[in-house]
């Protein structure tokens, strides 16, 4: 059943009438004749269709109207004022940042965002760019044509705007009504879908008219705090949030996960609780969780329940979440001062990849010894792993008696990894052995530089 | 002044940054239905059964099209007519297009078109070169005799070199709109040549007295995947629209343009190289295969290129090139970037590497040597009497990129010590390319291309060319050349949409012909054009024509009477028009029988430098810097130019580490972007990029073409960079972690070393 909608697009309020679900890129192309944003892959990989949701990037493709209400929405058309061109578009005119144009719109609203971003947590300060910087940011447009370089020098030679304007361009509006947790959890037992980031969900798909429970209006669902003993997330919090919360500093292991789950757009939209709740061997944050001895608070039917995230995943694709029930919370331990912290992804390119082995190593060094080993490991299982007879083989080891070597081969004796598109078994588990091994030794190496 | 050299805005850049330019998804058609494509469900077999009434009996309202319903011929006419528009007794790969289905919603096209129950009797499907026998084309080239060379060579060299199937991934998938009117038929494309399509629109509904007119959208890239395909979903959108009698939209999504498209051909290149003990080449016998796919599509001619660029641009004097093409039932392959030449240039230039290592030679010394001079003959028997700039790139590209100095540190420092390395190890490769502009051949003297400008009576020019904008800026190029021709203002200066109704038929915008033939007809045009104007202002005033110059917009005696403005004289004695044809120089000829001959009019030369780090931990390639030296002849735009090597230099590097399309029974894995993996920003390195400047005499401004040597051998700079990095020297493409882990434990098996 279709709803009506106010949407804030480009300043101007537009009435629409629509499905719950259906993608935000429809509504702008057939509803409104915003033919701007291009739809390249529908799956959230290419940029092509980025817009602007309260000044952040998102992949259009992937927001469902809903969810897009009440927030400010900028598309390359709004860009401009009248016939003016922003300097932004200027510089591409004229450094030959545009060839066939079709990631251009994408492109175009991303480095808007990132040259306007003045907030300095999480990602560093854009008002004068550097090269790996807007790297970063584009990494979730693709250009097919230009091989960035020209791009780069039209961000480049933009003109930085006055820091009254670009806070203009990042007004938060008021948010949308809050949803009761209990309200959400009876929806959700008469056959609603709970939906967060939708950057699964959309892919997956799900049919437009589908009931839904929209997560990132829960209170209980989003904030994080930092408590002394635990830091406790909010599922809902997306990858964003957390990189710009001071929390991130005390689990690094996650934070650095986070920054390497897809591009910004993807970052923007995608909740850790969807990254558990998806529970793909392959999801980034999973293995910086079991690392990190976080516990899950559940919410259901009977009530809350608390366990711990070992037992989060049962198989393939599978959770211990009971019908009707939702991942509210995400406690982890705070780390004591000195932890060692250290996470590697393997993907198949640079950024927005998919992981052919993800591994993240929590431990805490006593004198020069090993202790609390954590370490786990996605992509080489059915499910994330702890590799609990490496970390055994390390546990209360001082630098003779944990080689990184040997602790490598544990690794890959404790898995058996598979063939699929993305690589192969041997690469999987040969490159599992070598990169706890490089965790191993650089831990030793921080310990060398700390006592040195 | 003269716009060509300079580089103004490009006029389709203003509606592409403010979001109104239309691609053709973007136009809003009234009344138009949705297309949707049912394909067959095995790589190869008998089409026993299509029965559309399930999807009839589920929605009335849909229209369906099978073979049967075809006016003419089943057939897209490209080279060979094996190419059935509609596969009917027999499918010949999987996914290939059974039926059509068209409905007011796409969902209900789509829906629709999984109803369509079909059955095909299975049968064995050929799915590699190894199992494939039939010959789709082939050609040969002897020059000298290879068998007296290896009797003088010091060294006989042996190498084999592998690419696989090679995505486009323009950003901007498939799409046409086919609109019927009465007795008329309109198409508008994302699509690089209007003509072909029309040309095979004409063919399909041959006998109908349908006249057809293609019009091209704004195309959001191509790189030759829009060159020969869209002449299969034109031909489909305009089946569906005359079926349904109003406008139908075939619009592929991402999936679907995986699938359903061609791709790069996959190659396998034997070379046996004999060498003098100095590192001389003397003699070369090259093998060139390429995998075809179940259709012969542009194979042939991208066979013939791959051949006559085989032995790279080295001279040698005994050369034997054979090139076969053979059928596989997997996707037909086709038009991409380079033609053929990337596969085969590519595995040249690792055979010079692998003939540099056996004689202690550096790669770039060992290039100085061998690459082709002023005056030296091509394996066709080609002089390359001017123009030759082969030392010059290299000298450029590896000065500014300090090559032999970081080469030979890092070979000591890394290389065969890879595998005990705790951090990143660089590496730096160097390639040589060079790239026939235009048409092989006689290829321009046959197709004879046209192109017209225009003075309207308001004084605006209009440029009528058949030659599309996909990205590269051939809008902006070519406006240039006319206003230079003619000496007016570029704003004066209107390119026509390519319209087959308005514009004459300048050929396919491909084999990086645009500038050099079309412009160089257009820049006789617009000279033509000029003196005519000028002649009748001259003849108004009764003075003779010479007498009478135009600058800043006025005509003006010898004298420095003014005599009237541009505008006016337009005005009076406008409307003129030039149309005029391409004309190759007499005496340069080809023969396609022996490959003797000029097998084309110029060449373009590039080195290309790749610095990389390759993580001994992971085997991940990092880029760092990639150093371009380009002789384009003339760099008409040079901002548009150096667009041109950067965007092509990185799908050529990343094409060599990182793109890899893996077909598995007929079928590709990497179906969707999510595994088709193309460089994002942070895969991408900075560039360098050096333009280089030695005019072909053959053309007006001296212009050779740049849209596809950037493609040529960058991945085989890749390799070499990543060999100098590890030691690990692959002989086929991409060099992902994974294949280079196999070479690794390949080493460590051979040397028995126990870690
Ligand atoms: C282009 C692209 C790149 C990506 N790159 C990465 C990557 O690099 N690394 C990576 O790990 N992932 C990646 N992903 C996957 C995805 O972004 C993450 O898994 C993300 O965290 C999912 O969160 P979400 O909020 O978008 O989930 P949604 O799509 O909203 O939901 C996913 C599923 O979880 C359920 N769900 C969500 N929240 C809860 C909850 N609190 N309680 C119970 N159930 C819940 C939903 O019902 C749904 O079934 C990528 C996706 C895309 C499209
Ligand atoms: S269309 Fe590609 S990300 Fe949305
Ligand atoms: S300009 Fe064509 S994809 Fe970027």
């Amino acid at each position: 059943m279709t709803y009506a909608y106010t949407l804030k697009v480009n300043g101007r309020h537009a009435p629409i009438q629509a499905d719950p679900m259906r993608r935000l890129l429809d509504v702008l192309r057939e509803d409104l004749g915003l033919t701007g944003a291009k739809e390249g892959c529908g799956e959230g990989e290419c940029g092509a269709c980025a817009v602007l949701l309260d000044g952040e990037p998102v992949c259009s493709c992937l927001v469902p109207v809903t969810q897009a209400e009440g927030r400010a929405i900028t598309t390359v058309e709004g860009l401009a004022e009248d016939k003016d061109l922003d300097p932004l578009q200027e510089a591409f005119v004229t450094e030959g940042g545009v060839q066939c144009g079709a990631c251009t719109p994408g492109i175009l609203v991303t480095a808007r965002a990132f040259l306007d971003n003045t907030r300095d947590h999480g990602r560093p300060l854009r008002r004068d760019p550097d090269r790996d910087h807007i790297r970063e940011a584009l990494a979730g447009n693709l250009c097919r044509c230009t091989g960035y370089e020209p791009i780069l020098r039209s961000i480049i030679a933009t003109p930085a705007r006055p820091p009254e304007e670009c806070e203009r361009a990042a007004v938060v509006l008021p948010p949308v009504q809050p949803l009761p947790l209990a309200d959400a959890i009876t929806r959700l037992v008469n056959g609603a879908t709970p939906i967060a980031g939708c950057t699964d969900l959309m892919v997956q798909g799900i049919d437009p008219g589908a009931p839904i429970v929209d997560l990132l209006t829960i209170p209980e669902l989003s904030g994080i705090e930092c408590g002394d003993d635990v830091i406790d997330i909010g599922a809902a919090t997306t990858f964003t949030e957390f990189r710009e919360h001071p929390a991130a500093g005390a689990l690094l292991a996650l934070d650095d996960a986070a920054a390497m789950v897809g591009g910004w757009q993807i970052q923007t939209r995608a909740t850790i609780g969807g990254n558990i709740a998806t529970a793909s061997p392959a999801g980034d944050s999973l293995p910086a969780l079991l690392a990190l001895d976080a516990e899950l608070v559940l919410h259901g039917p009977d009530g809350p329940r608390t366990i711990p995230y070992a037992e989060m995943h049962t198989g393939y694709r599978q959770t211990a979440l009971r019908p009707g029930e939702l991942i509210v919370r995400i406690r982890v331990p705070h780390p004591p001062p000195g932890t060692f912290h250290c996470f590697r992804k393997v993907g198949t390119r640079a950024a927005q990849a998919i992981s052919k082995v993800v591994v993240a190593m929590v431990a805490r060094p006593e004198g020069r010894r090993l202790t609390h080993v954590r370490i786990a490991a996605g992509s080489v299982a059915d499910r994330p792993i702890r590799l609990r007879a490496t970390e055994a083989l390390l546990e209360g080891q001082g630098p003779g008696g944990a080689h990184p070597e040997a602790a490598g081969a544990a690794a890959r004796a404790e898995v058996s990894p598979i063939d699929d598109v993305r690589s192969t078994r041997e690469y999987r588990s040969w490159v599992l052995g070598r990169v706890v091994s490089w965790m191993v030794r650089s831990f030793w190496m921080s310990r060398t530089f700390r006592s040195g | 002044m003269t716009w060509v050299g300079s580089s103004p805005p490009r006029p389709d850049a203003r509606a592409k940054v403010d979001g109104t330019a239309q691609y053709v998804a973007d136009l809003s058609v009234p009344g138009a239905w949705h297309g949707w494509t049912v394909r067959s469900p095995v790589p190869r077999g008998r089409i026993t059964i299509i029965d559309v009434d399930p999807a009839r009996a589920a929605d009335g309202e849909i229209v369906v099209v099978t073979a049967a319903d075809l006016p003419g011929p089943n057939v897209l006419q490209v080279i060979k007519d094996d190419w059935p528009v509609l596969a009917d007794t027999r499918c010949g790969h999987l996914n290939e297009p059974l039926a059509l289905v068209a409905a007011p919603t796409r969902e209900r096209a789509r829906a629709a078109a999984a109803r369509i129950r079909v059955d095909v009797e299975a049968e064995t499907p050929v799915l590699t070169l190894d199992d494939a026998d039939v010959e789709l084309a082939s050609c040969s080239i002897d020059h000298g005799d290879v068998e007296t060379g290896f009797a003088l060579a010091d060294h006989v060299i042996e190498g084999t070199f592998e690419s696989g199937h090679h995505e486009h991934a323009y950003i901007e998938p498939q799409g046409v709109i086919a609109i019927p009117g009465d007795g008329t038929l309109e198409v508008i494309g994302s699509l690089q040549c209007p003509y072909y399509l029309h040309h095979a629109l004409v063919h399909l509904l041959d006998g109908t007295g349908t006249k057809i007119r293609v019009r091209q959208a704004v195309t959001g890239g191509g790189f030759g995947g829009k060159e020969e395909f869209p002449d299969m979903i034109g031909a489909h959108a305009a089946l569906l629209a005359r079926a349904c009698g109003r406008p139908v939209k075939l619009i592929y999504d991402r999936h679907e343009d995986i699938i359903g498209s061609t791709k790069r051909h996959p190659s396998r290149v034997r070379h046996r190289t004999g060498v003098a003990a100095d590192g001389t080449l003397v003699a070369q016998d090259i093998e060139v295969l390429l995998d075809a796919g179940a259709y012969v599509t542009l194979t042939p001619v991208v066979l013939s290129r791959a051949v006559i660029h085989a032995a790279g641009a080295y001279r040698c004097p005994h050369v034997r090139i054979r090139g076969r093409a053979l059928k596989t039932n997997t996707p037909p392959n086709g038009a991409f970037r380079g033609f053929g030449a990337p596969q085969s240039e590519t595995a040249m230039e690792r055979q010079m590497d692998r003939i540099g290592r056996q004689l202690d030679i550096d790669p770039l010394t060992l290039r100085l040597h061998n690459a082709y001079r002023e005056g030296d003959v091509t394996p066709t028997g080609q002089v390359l009497d001017a123009s030759v700039s082969a030392l010059e790139v290299l000298e450029k590209a590896a000065a500014k990129s300090d090559f032999s100095a970081k080469w030979a540190y890092y070979e000591s420092e890394y290389g065969a010590a890879f595998r005990t390395q705790w951090n990143p190890c660089n590496g730096i490769g160097i390639a040589l390319a060079w790239h026939g502009a235009g048409f092989t051949g006689d290829g321009e003297r046959r197709l004879a291309a046209k192109a017209a400008v225009e003075i309207t009576t308001a004084g605006r020019v209009r440029v009528l060319v058949a030659s599309t904008d996909f990205g590269q800026g051939t809008t902006a190029v070519l406006a240039q050349m006319v206003a230079d021709g003619l000496g007016v203002d570029l704003d004066r200066i209107d390119v026509a949409e390519p319209d087959t109704d308005h514009v004459p038929d300048s050929g396919p915008t491909v084999a990086s012909r645009t500038v050099m033939i079309v412009g160089g007809v257009l820049t006789r045009g617009a000279m033509k054009l000029g003196r005519k104007l000028r002649d009748a202002v001259a003849s108004a005033a009764g003075i003779p024509p010479d007498d009478v110059v135009l600058t800043d917009d006025r005509y003006r005696s010898a004298d420095g009477t003014d005599l009237s403005s541009f505008d006016d004289a337009a005005r009076r004695h406008g409307p003129l028009r030039v149309e005029e044809t391409h004309v190759t120089p007499a005496g340069k000829t080809f023969d396609e029988t022996t490959y003797q001959g000029t097998a084309y009019p110029a060449y373009g030369w590039a080195c290309n430098v790749v610095e990389l780090t390759v993580d001994p931990d992971t085997l991940e390639v990092d880029l760092e810097k990639v150093t371009v030296a380009c002789d384009v002849g003339r760099a008409i735009h040079p901002v548009l130019c150096a667009g041109q090597i950067e965007g092509g230099a990185l799908q050529a590097v990343a094409w060599g580490y990182l793109e890899e399309v893996k077909c598995q029974d007929g079928r590709y894995l990497n179906d969707r972007l999510q595994t088709c993996i193309i460089p994002t920003a942070r895969d991408a390195p900075d560039f360098e990029t050096i333009l280089v400047e030695n005019p072909a005499p053959s053309n007006p401004h001296g212009a050779k073409g740049v849209g596809e040597i950037p493609m040529d051998v960058g991945a085989a700079a890749t390799l070499a960079a990543i060999e100098n990095a590890t030691g690990l020297a692959a002989a086929s493409i991409p060099a992902t972690p994974e294949r280079l882990l196999t070479l690794l434990q390949e080493r460590d098996d051979a040397k028995e070393d126990p870690a």
